[in-house]
């Protein structure tokens, strides 16, 4: 069993990128095929640009991703201490409308729930937590 | 992420290199704030190099495709990445963006679908294309004989004598079209050290005050909730309608400079213009492929005076007087412009001497037009105006100087050269002296 990995960032979308490396990196070692890797980046990538602009708003804010391997999958815990906020709260984009300039608002949400195989969210100590699951196969 | 631009049969095209995720996004919308030039209207976002895409992206893509709708033109994405077309799929946005193999097949059909000048245009207005300009002359009007107003004399202002009683108000609010010597101050001893270059539209004044700043002062009616007097050493004011209006787009490169578009003029009255007596006043709304100017330092008052008493424009004087700038700037932004052109080949027999004198000078910075014709125009920059040659001059204008993103203003050199341009031209039937 390989001890969780943790990654502590400001809250600032310059620290996407090096996320996605770090996660890219780990994700290899643990076996995850390319496109398990991308959704992963993705979703965590969403979450966290979540957490910038509605939570934080602000670049001085701690954000902490803890990456687990759980058998086959990954679990990323973020938790960060931005006021309460459940994301899976906010109601899914219309994506039926045929209007050609949709709004984007909610679609981040929406692209982890297609992309992960565990969305949770739980506010505990005075920090929000969201746990994100991949697995390695479908 | 990385990108860079080129233009294939007049789109844009992006390439864009490396993950757009929140932070490329962000990076790309800032850059192609930049790339974007004020006559492209269909842009193609060329994917290839881009293996991921996050919502960030699709914001940035929505963004561009509301701006090309903004220019009634079109967005189009090609070459998109099997992760990024998942991505746009999950979203629902395949519908959303125009999205195509290959940019070879996105520049195809926003060619073929373009929409062509109306049938109107074709059949009744004429056409010339010559040395890679094309030219569409649609007529304007005929109601009154186009005159210019001169107030001042230009000699004073070569030699640096004018005084506080050559200085005058005049307001502006009413003047469409006039360019000159002005400032704004308290009183005219406030204003007179400040004298600098000054163009007029559809009322808004603009300046650049001598006063060593080399930075221009934007002043529209509404800003001051008045008609604010305005100091002037010098004023030529057009009276009077455009009698043609041209609409001119170019295949060269570099585009085409101020003294090629009066030569056409020149050359094209010539042969067609039967009111045409070697004068015109011309406004240009049209897009930069570069800025070549030059301003006045110092006021050109007396005080001042060259102790020779040689022109400020003499070559010993010319460095201490006038600041030239002929670095490449501004290109792909949009140029509004006000001037004079005298075609020195043409009989100028029909004005008396004096009044001519009134408007004309041989600036040595000016080097394109050679001895063939005299020049003088002043232009204002803006940012970020979608061109389209099918609206009204007059109209656009107007809104441009009321609502559009000033960035500077200029006495223009005869080098600054355009790529696109519509021209507004008064065949000048006289001159006056105000």
């Amino acid at each position: 069993m390989d001890p969780p990995v943790t990654l502590k960032i400001s809250s600032d979308i310059a620290e996407i990128p090096e996320v996605s490396a770090r996660l890219e990196e780990l994700m290899e070692a643990y076996g995850f095929a390319p496109e398990a890797i991308l959704d992963t980046q993705l979703a965590v990538e969403e979450a966290i640009t979540n957490i910038i602009v509605h939570g934080y708003k602000r670049p001085d804010g701690e954000i902490q991703i803890t990456c687990s391997r759980v058998s086959d999958a990954i679990e990323i815990r973020i938790a960060d201490s931005a006021p309460p906020f459940d994301p899976l709260s906010l109601p899914e984009p219309d994506l039926s409308s045929t209007v050609s300039e949709r709004r984007i608002g909610g679609l981040g949400i929406y692209l982890i729930r297609r992309v992960m195989d565990g969305f949770f969210y739980r506010y505990e100590d005075g920090k929000n937590i969201l746990t994100l699951i991949k697995k390695k196969a479908d | 992420m990385e990108a860079r631009s080129e233009r294939k049969d007049g789109v844009l095209i992006f390439f864009v290199t490396g993950r757009l995720d929140a932070f490329g996004a962000q990076q790309l919308d800032s850059w192609a704030r930049e790339a974007l030039h004020d006559d492209d209207r269909e842009l193609v976002v060329d994917l290839a190099g881009s293996p991921y895409l996050s919502s960030g992206g699709i914001r940035t893509f929505n963004g561009l495709k509301r701006e090309m709708k903004r220019r009634n033109g079109r967005l189009a994405l090609s070459n998109v990445g099997e992760y990024p077309l998942k991505v746009l799929d999950m979203a629902g946005f395949t519908t959303v963006f125009d999205i195509f193999p290959t940019t070879e097949e996105a520049v195809r059909d926003i060619v073929l679908k373009r929409k062509n000048p109306s049938l109107f245009n074709e059949i009744f207005y004429k056409k010339i294309a010559a040395e890679g300009v094309n030219l569409t002359i649609e007529p304007g009007w005929m109601t009154t004989p186009p005159a210019l107003r001169v107030l001042g004399d230009l000699k004073k202002v070569l030699y640096a004598t004018i005084t506080e009683s050559d200085v005058k108000t005049k307001k502006f609010s009413e003047v469409n079209y006039s360019l000159g010597l002005g400032a704004l101050g308290a009183d005219v001893e406030d204003a007179l050290p400040l004298l600098g270059e000054m163009i007029t539209l559809h009322g808004s004044m603009v300046w650049l005050p001598t006063d060593g700043n080399n930075t221009p002062d934007f002043l529209t009616p509404l800003d001051t909730g008045g008609d604010v007097p305005v100091y002037t050493g010098y004023n030529i004011t057009l009276d009077g309608p455009f009698n043609e209006y041209f609409t001119l787009d170019t295949e060269n490169a570099n585009g085409v400079s101020i003294a090629d578009i009066y030569r056409t003029i020149f050359s094209s009255a010539k042969e067609r213009v039967k009111t045409y007596r070697g004068v015109v006043a011309i406004t240009i709304w049209g897009v930069l492929d570069s800025l070549s100017s030059s301003g006045l330092k110092k006021a050109p008052v007396a005080g001042s005076t060259p102790a020779d008493g040689q022109s400020i424009m003499a070559p010993t004087h010319l460095h201490e007087w006038v600041a030239a700038d002929t670095a490449s700037s501004y290109k792909g932004d949009t140029l509004v412009s006000f001037g004079i052109g005298i075609d020195l080949t043409h009989d100028l027999s029909g004005f008396s001497e004096e009044n001519l004198a009134s408007i004309y000078y041989a600036n040595p910075l000016n080097k394109g037009a050679g001895k063939e014709m005299y020049l003088h125009n002043h232009g204002v920059v803006f940012k970020n105006i979608p061109y389209d040659p099918s609206l009204d001059l007059n109209t656009q204008v107007k809104k441009i100087v009321s609502e559009g993103e000033f960035a500077d203003m200029r006495h223009l050199l005869d080098s600054t050269r355009l790529r696109k341009a519509k021209i507004g031209i008064a065949y000048i039937q006289t001159i006056t002296k105000e």
